[in-house]
């Protein structure tokens, strides 16, 4: 019987079973950790392209840094306001009751790409400046392997 | 604002619970992303290199990424 979160489970379910409550509990505690959600995003981001500007000094590379960067910081607070101030009837965050205007499975796909872009566009790269390096072959590989790490 | 469709309600539809894969992947996550930080720490301190704005944002990032998991947990765990 969940008393608490009742995360991991379907809310029609829980709708039906009669824990309305739970889910009203639930998209508190969610509402709540949004911000600390997004920082957890894009604090990381924003460290590895801090140590990007300090190890590499290409004019271009570094702009692009500076873009990711920008980029970052911008979806970081559009996102944590939307997901905060928007709909503040907290009822709303699920189905089961209220009305919001905000439409939130559209925002769930559209706050994401942005993420997946400037992850992917961080991975690549540093690594057209380690292949243009000249150290011995098996560091070339563990630098690669280092900085696709990532990836994980 | 409903466009969500309602999936059929089988009882395995119905009783699905997927709170364990969110506790063990962030129970996992906390001692392996500590872990790691630490060891970027020393390394650094062998390296003896001035310290820059990304030796001190990983640590605001640890916090808050170790938060996030530790409110994963609480929603999820504090339940049955």
């Amino acid at each position: 019987m969940i008393k608490f979160g009742g995360a991991g489970r379907h809310t029609v379910a829980m709708h039906v079973l009669g824990e309305d409550e739970t889910i009203l509990l639930w998209s508190r505690m969610v509402l709540a950790a949004e911000w600390l959600y997004f920082l957890s995003v894009s604090l990381p981001k924003i460290c590895i392209l801090t140590l990007y500007l300090r190890i590499f000094t290409h004019e271009v590379f570094r702009a692009i840094c500076y873009a990711l960067i920008t980029i970052i910081a911008c979806s970081f607070f559009v996102n944590g306001f939307i997901g905060t101030l928007v709909c503040l009837k907290m009822t709303s965050f699920s189905f089961v009751s209220g009305h919001c205007d905000l439409n939130i499975s559209l925002f769930f796909r559209w706050a994401s790409p942005p993420n997946i872009i400037t992850d992917i566009v961080m991975l690549v790269l540093p690594l057209p400046t380690i292949w243009g390096l000249h150290p011995p072959k098996m560091q070339k590989m563990g630098l690669t392997v280092t900085f696709v790490m990532g990836g994980m | 604002m409903s466009d969500i469709t309602l999936p059929p309600l089988t009882p395995e539809y119905f009783y699905e619970n997927t709170g364990a894969t969110a506790i063990a992947v962030a129970a996992v996550f906390i001692p392996l992303q500590i872990a790691f930080v630490c060891l970027r720490a020393y390394s650094r301190s062998v390296a003896k290199r001035d310290v820059g704005a990304d030796d001190v944002l990983i640590w605001a990032s640890l916090v808050t990424c170790v938060a996030l998991d530790a409110f994963a947990i609480g929603t999820t765990a504090l339940s049955c």
